[in-house]
C-alpha cells in the first residue's frame, strides 16, 4: 500500500456525504470486538451534532479509517477513533492522531480525552504511543460485557510561531464573513472582518410601510425583503470595497424572527454560499445582539447580558464565546411589546419606544405604577401587569373626564419597567460574580435604560464593566449576525444547505 | 447555453437543468413538504450528477407566480440570488404559463389554474400558436365559478390544466359542458423542464428589483387602500 495515497481530511459539515452514518457504522461492524458501540442512527444523529467533528481516512476512495470527536474549546473528547481490520498496524491511527492534534491546535484545544475499556491492551497501548496519559478510571463505565473504563487525557501543545500548522496559518489570516438578517422588518447584509471589525453594514427598514397598519404585517414584511435582498448585498460589498471573491464564509439568522421573513435571508444565504462554495454559517437572532458590543471592544467573560426587544426581555449568563445560559425571561410580554402596547394607548406613533422614552425625560414617577416580580426570588420578568395597570388608569381618567399628564404617564411607566430590569439584573450580577454586563437588543437604544443600568453599575458594582452597543448597533443588523457568526467560524459549525428558518430557536 | 430552471410556486417542486435546448436532467417532487429545507439541497444534488459546477451556468429561470406566497419566495429569493452573485441573466416565466405548456397542441385553447383558496383560483388563458403560448387573458385571481362564466364567451373547446381541478371542475362543467376537458393526470404538474424551454424565448429582467407576481395585494395592504384612496404610496422602504 503507497502510503501518499492516504488522504486524511476533517469533513466539512457543509458538504458531508449524504450516507456518513451508514459508511461509518459498516466500518465499525468489523472492528469491534465488543460490535459497534452505536447503531446507524445513533451514528448519523452524533455526526449532525454541532460539536461533533469527525476525521476521516480515504485509501483509493474507501474509507479505510476515522475519529468522531466532541469539541467544546478549550476541551474536547475522543469518542470512537477506528481503523478498517484489513488496514490495522500500517500507521492509519497515526496518521488519524497528527490530523487530530492538529485540528485541535487550530481551535484552541488544549485538553484532549477519552474513555477505553481497562481489558483493551491494544487500544491503550496505541494512546500511550499517542502521547495519552492515564488520569483515573470509571466504575461499571460499559456494559455488554460490563467493565471500568480507563480515563486517558492528552494535553495539546501549541506550537510556536515558526512551525505553525497549515490549518493554523489559515486561521490567523483575516476572515470576511458576509452576514444576512431578515429576522423582522429591516433587511441588513454586512461584511465583518475577524468578527469586530464592520467593513459595511447596510440597513434597510420597513418600518414606514408597517407604520400604516400601526404594527409589523408579516406578509408585507416578507415581500419587502424579496424587494431589498439583493440590493442590499450588493451594497454591502461596495461598501466594503470587496467581491464575493474576498469572502470566506456567508452567515445567515436562522431565528428567532418570523418565519416569512427569516426564509428570505436564508435562501439567499444558500444561494450565495452554493454559488462559490462557501460554508454556512447558521446564527441565533439573539446571540446576535449580544455579540453587537463585540464590534465596539472584546467581550469579557463571564458576562451577564440583559437582551431587551419587541420579542425579547432575558438575561444570559456566558462563561465564555458561544456559551448561553439563560437565567431569566419574561412570562408575558417582552419589554418592547409593552412600550408598544402602551404607546397606542397614550397616541403615539407605532413603534411607541422611542417616542415614550423622550416623553419620559420631561416627566416624572409620579403615577408610581406596580414593580412587576421585582422583589421575587428569581430572575425572571413580567410586564403585563403594568400594562394593565397603566391602561385601566388612562381609562379610569377617560371616564372622569380627568386629564393626565402624558409625560409624567411615560416617566411613571418607563420607570417601572427600568427599574425592574435594572435591580434584577445587578441582583444576577452580584450572584454569579460577572466580569462584564452587556446590554443587547432594540430596547438598548432606551435613554432611560442606559443611564440607570450605568448608575447602577457604577455604584453599586466593583470590578464588572459595562457594555453599551452604540445606537446603531442597537436595533436589527447584519453586522451582529456577522460577529456572532465569528464565533462559529472559529470551531467551523457550519452546516448544509437543508437550514431552515426556526422561528422559536432558543439560544443554547 | 446552460439554463437552470426553478418552479416552486406551488406544492409541486421542479427543478431542471437545459443545455442548449437540450433536457440534460430534471427533478419533479409532487409532495407536501418544505421547499426551504429541499430546494438548494436538490439543485446541489442535480447539478453533481451532471458535474455541472455553479459558474458554469448562464442563465436562470424561474416562474415568477402567481402561486403559494411562500413558496414563490423561497424560490425566486435562490434564482435572483443566484443570478446576482455569478453574474448571469435572469429570466422569469408565469408559473400559469409553465403549466400551460405542459398542452402540447397548436391552436389549443389552454386554461392553466391553481387553487387559491375560498373557491377562489389563479388562472388564465393560453393558445398555442406556432409552438409558443400567446396569453389571450391576463393571467388572474378570480372566483372558480366567475371564471367558468366567463370563458363560456369564447364558445370553443378548451382544455384545463393543473391539478387542483377537481376543487373546482363542477362549475367549469356546468358553464362549458361538452367544451372542455381535463388534461391526463401526469400533465397537471409543472414541470421545469417545461420552463427552461420557454425561457429562451424570454428577455432577461433585472435582477434587482424583480419581485413575484403574488396578483393579489395582502389584506391589510386592501384595508388600508380602501382606508386611504388618494394616497399613492411611495418609498416605503428606506435605507437607515
Amino acid at each position: 500500500m503507497d502510503r501518499s495515497e492516504i488522504i486524511v481530511e476533517l469533513i466539512q459539515k457543509y458538504s458531508s456525504p449524504p450516507n456518513l452514518g451508514e459508511t461509518l457504522f459498516r466500518l465499525t461492524e468489523g472492528s469491534y470486538s465488543t460490535g459497534p458501540p452505536w447503531t446507524v442512527k445513533q451514528f448519523m444523529e452524533v455526526t449532525e451534532q454541532r460539536n461533533i467533528q469527525c476525521i476521516v481516512a480515504y485509501y483509493e476512495n474507501q474509507l479505510i479509517g476515522y475519529a468522531i470527536l466532541s469539541v467544546l474549546p478549550p476541551e474536547a473528547e475522543l469518542y470512537l477513533i477506528v481503523v478498517d481490520k484489513k488496514f490495522k498496524k500500517q500507521g492509519i491511527a497515526t496518521l488519524l492522531f497528527e490530523r487530530i492534534n492538529s485540528y485541535l491546535e487550530h481551535v484552541q484545544v488544549d485538553s484532549l480525552f477519552l474513555e477505553v475499556r481497562k481489558s483493551n491492551e491494544a487500544a491503550i497501548n496505541l494512546y500511550q504511543k499517542n502521547k495519552f496519559e492515564k488520569i483515573g478510571e470509571r466504575k461499571n463505565y460499559y456494559s455488554h460485557p460490563r467493565e471500568d473504563a480507563r480515563v486517558m487525557i492528552k494535553k495539546i501543545e501549541r506550537r510556536k510561531e515558526q512551525g505553525l500548522s497549515t490549518d493554523t496559518r489559515d486561521f490567523m489570516k483575516r476572515v470576511r464573513i458576509l452576514a444576512i438578517e431578515t429576522s423582522c422588518d429591516e433587511t441588513s447584509v454586512a461584511v465583518i472582518e475577524d468578527g469586530e471589525k464592520i467593513l459595511s453594514n447596510v440597513v434597510a427598514s420597513q418600518i414606514k410601510s408597517h407604520q400604516r397598519f400601526g404594527g409589523i404585517v408579516p406578509e408585507i414584511a416578507s415581500r419587502h425583503h424579496v424587494e431589498q435582498i439583493t440590493l442590499i448585498a450588493q451594497e454591502a460589498l461596495n461598501e466594503a470595497n470587496l467581491s464575493i471573491e474576498n469572502i470566506d464564509a456567508v452567515a445567515v439568522t436562522e431565528g428567532p424572527g418570523l418565519v416569512g421573513a427569516l426564509l428570505i435571508g436564508i435562501s439567499a444565504a444558500k444561494a450565495i454560499a452554493f454559488a462559490h462554495g462557501l460554508p454556512l454559517i447558521p446564527v441565533n437572532h439573539i446571540a446576535g445582539h449580544i455579540y453587537a458590543n463585540q464590534l465596539v471592544r472584546p467581550l469579557t467573560f463571564p458576562l451577564l447580558a440583559l437582551v431587551v426587544s419587541g420579542g425579547h426581555t432575558e438575561l444570559v449568563l456566558m462563561q465564555k464565546d458561544g456559551d448561553y445560559h439563560i437565567i431569566g425571561e419574561t412570562r408575558d410580554d417582552a419589554a418592547g411589546e409593552a412600550y408598544d402596547k402602551i404607546g397606542r394607548v397614550i397616541g403615539v406613533p407605532y413603534p411607541g419606544g422611542k417616542h415614550i422614552d423622550e416623553m419620559a425625560q420631561k416627566g416624572e414617577d409620579t403615577f408610581h405604577f406596580p414593580r412587576g416580580m421585582m422583589k421575587e426570588n428569581n430572575y425572571d420578568f413580567s410586564f403585563s401587569g403594568l400594562k394593565s395597570s397603566f391602561i385601566n388608569r388612562v381609562h379610569n381618567a377617560e371616564q372622569k373626564g380627568e386629564e393626565l399628564n402624558k409625560e409624567d404617564l411615560a416617566a411613571s411607566f418607563q420607570a417601572s419597567v427600568v427599574d425592574v430590569l435594572v435591580s434584577k439584573t445587578i441582583r444576577a450580577a452580584k450572584e454569579y460574580g460577572v466580569k462584564e454586563i452587556v446590554l443587547a437588543g432594540g430596547v438598548a437604544a432606551n435613554r432611560g435604560l442606559r443611564n440607570s443600568l450605568s448608575k447602577a453599575v457604577e455604584e453599586q458594582l466593583e470590578n464588572t464593566s459595562l457594555a453599551i452597543p452604540p445606537l446603531a448597533l442597537c436595533g436589527d443588523n447584519a453586522a451582529m449576525i456577522g460577529a456572532a457568526a465569528y464565533v462559529e467560524y472559529k470551531t467551523q459549525h457550519f452546516v448544509d444547505y437543508s437550514l431552515n428558518a426556526k422561528p422559536g430557536l432558543e439560544l443554547s | 447555453m446552460r439554463v437552470l430552471a426553478i418552479d416552486t410556486s406551488n406544492q409541486v417542486m421542479s427543478i431542471a437543468l437545459n443545455e442548449d435546448k437540450k433536457l440534460i436532467a430534471e427533478l419533479t417532487t409532487n409532495v407536501k413538504r418544505n421547499h426551504s429545507e429541499r430546494l438548494m439541497p436538490a439543485i446541489e444534488k442535480l447539478m453533481k450528477e451532471v458535474n455541472w459546477s455553479p459558474d458554469s451556468l448562464n442563465r436562470i429561470a424561474i416562474s415568477k407566480g402567481p402561486g403559494s406566497y411562500t413558496g414563490l419566495r423561497i424560490g425566486l429569493t435562490v434564482a435572483k440570488t443566484l443570478a446576482w452573485t455569478l453574474d448571469i441573466d435572469l429570466v422569469a416565466v408565469s408559473s400559469l404559463k409553465v403549466l400551460a405548456a405542459n398542452i402540447y397542441a397548436e391552436g389549443q385553447l389552454i386554461v392553466p389554474l391553481f387553487d387559491a383558496r375560498r373557491g377562489n383560483i389563479y388562472t388564465g388563458l393560453y393558445k398555442m400558436e406556432n409552438g409558443s403560448y400567446v396569453p389571450l387573458e391576463e393571467d388572474t385571481h378570480i372566483s372558480s365559478k366567475k371564471w367558468a362564466f366567463y370563458l363560456s364567451k369564447y364558445k370553443r373547446p378548451m382544455i384545463i390544466v393543473g391539478q387542483d381541478i377537481k376543487k373546482h371542475e363542477v362549475y367549469f362543467k356546468e358553464e362549458l359542458a361538452d367544451k372542455v376537458k381535463m388534461a391526463e393526470d401526469e400533465w397537471n404538474l409543472p414541470r421545469a423542464s417545461r420552463l427552461a424551454t420557454l425561457a429562451y424565448e424570454e428577455k432577461p429582467v433585472n435582477v434587482h428589483t424583480f419581485i413575484p407576481e403574488y396578483l393579489k395585494l395582502t389584506e391589510a395592504e386592501e384595508t388600508w387602500k380602501a382606508a386611504h384612496p388618494n394616497e399613492v404610496g411611495g418609498l416605503y422602504v428606506e435605507k437607515i
